[in-house]
């Protein structure tokens, strides 16, 4: 928090010296999301989770979203129900995904994200394009 | 064919206790039933099914963990009882992975927490009690009672001990991998 701050107010006063002052506005200056430093106050989604929220983006029920994970990732990611059963409670707890009401008689819980969630899921996939590219070019992978 | 076998894990060798029900069962001893202390087994076919454990969140019958039973059980594993809070749940044995509740770093750490609390907790009460038996109402019987609360104590402070290592084990690479 006080890093970011720091580097918030270090770079308004770099602004403030530079002649190109006249590009930034009074809204860059007032909300977080015009200095690129504070734009991003969301964390790192992990793997999990990321895969979680994308599989959600259709409805579905625990084993769905497991095998639809497992599918994704070729494999490599297996969630476990204990892991899976505990994201599920925190993703809804913050909202990014609903629990649907059960309409058929299978009784099997479904879920499917919010608008919020995708909101996440689609800064995340910037996040990850930028890292990936960053390796990309300095590795020549 | 069964057999009944009684035998005690302590609280925290509960991978030796998930090790042991699946050595039976790639030997063709199914899991069937637990009550305290105590495993029933029935012949089945050989290296088919493996087991998890895993300790329960709070009551046992609250509604919470009836949601979660259900919520496994619709993934295809079969709840085959438990021993207290800790529940037994069985699965067809999966090529690629090996059966367990907890797949993540954090959601394992959570686990770990959960179980080293009741031990913790204990360890605390006993000693505040031995202490109060042996020190503050200086009576003979009182003397016995409190060196029972003492060696309560110890072994749910070993315990606490032994299930903390697990989790500072989990932490080595925190900074390095997810």
């Amino acid at each position: 928090m006080c890093k970011n701050l720091y580097l918030f107010s270090k770079k308004i006063l770099t602004y403030i010296s530079d002649d190109d002052i006249i590009n930034i506005s009074i809204d860059d200056i007032s909300s977080s999301e015009g200095v690129g430093i504070m734009a991003n106050n969301q964390m790192a989604l992990t793997e999990g989770i990321y895969y979680i929220l994308l599989s959600l983006t259709q409805s579905r029920h625990g084993y769905g979203i497991m095998q639809d994970v497992q599918q994704m990732s070729n494999g490599r990611i297996h969630l476990a129900p204990g892991t899976l059963y505990g994201a599920l409670n925190n993703l809804v707890d913050k909202g990014w995904i609903v629990a649907l009401p059960e309409v058929r008689e299978s009784r099997k819980k479904e879920y499917k994200i919010t608008e919020s969630g995708i909101k996440i899921l689609k800064e995340e996939v910037l996040r990850l394009e930028e890292l990936a590219k960053n390796g990309r070019d300095i590795l020549g992978v | 064919m069964k057999k009944v076998v009684h035998r005690t894990f302590f609280i925290w060798k509960f991978d030796e206790e998930q090790k042991w029900l699946n050595k039976m069962s790639q030997d063709g001893w199914l899991l069937n039933r637990v009550s305290f202390c105590t495993y029933e087994f029935e012949q089945g076919e050989k290296d088919k099914y493996q087991y998890a454990i895993e300790l329960l969140d709070g009551m046992v019958c609250s509604k919470k963990n009836r949601e979660y039973l259900e919520f496994v059980e619709e993934t295809g594993i079969k709840y085959i009882g438990r021993m207290g809070n800790w529940a037994y749940f069985r699965k067809e044995k999966d090529r690629e992975y090996e059966f367990n509740m907890y797949s993540d770093k954090e959601s394992k750490l959570k686990y770990l927490k959960r179980i080293y609390i009741v031990p913790l907790l204990l360890a605390i009460t006993n000693l505040l009690c031995g202490i109060n038996e042996c020190f503050l109402l200086p009576h003979e019987k009182n003397f016995i009672f409190g060196t029972i609360n003492f060696m309560v104590a110890g072994l749910c402070g070993y315990a606490y001990y032994k299930i903390r290592k697990k989790r500072k084990e989990i932490l080595k690479d925190n900074n390095i991998t997810q």
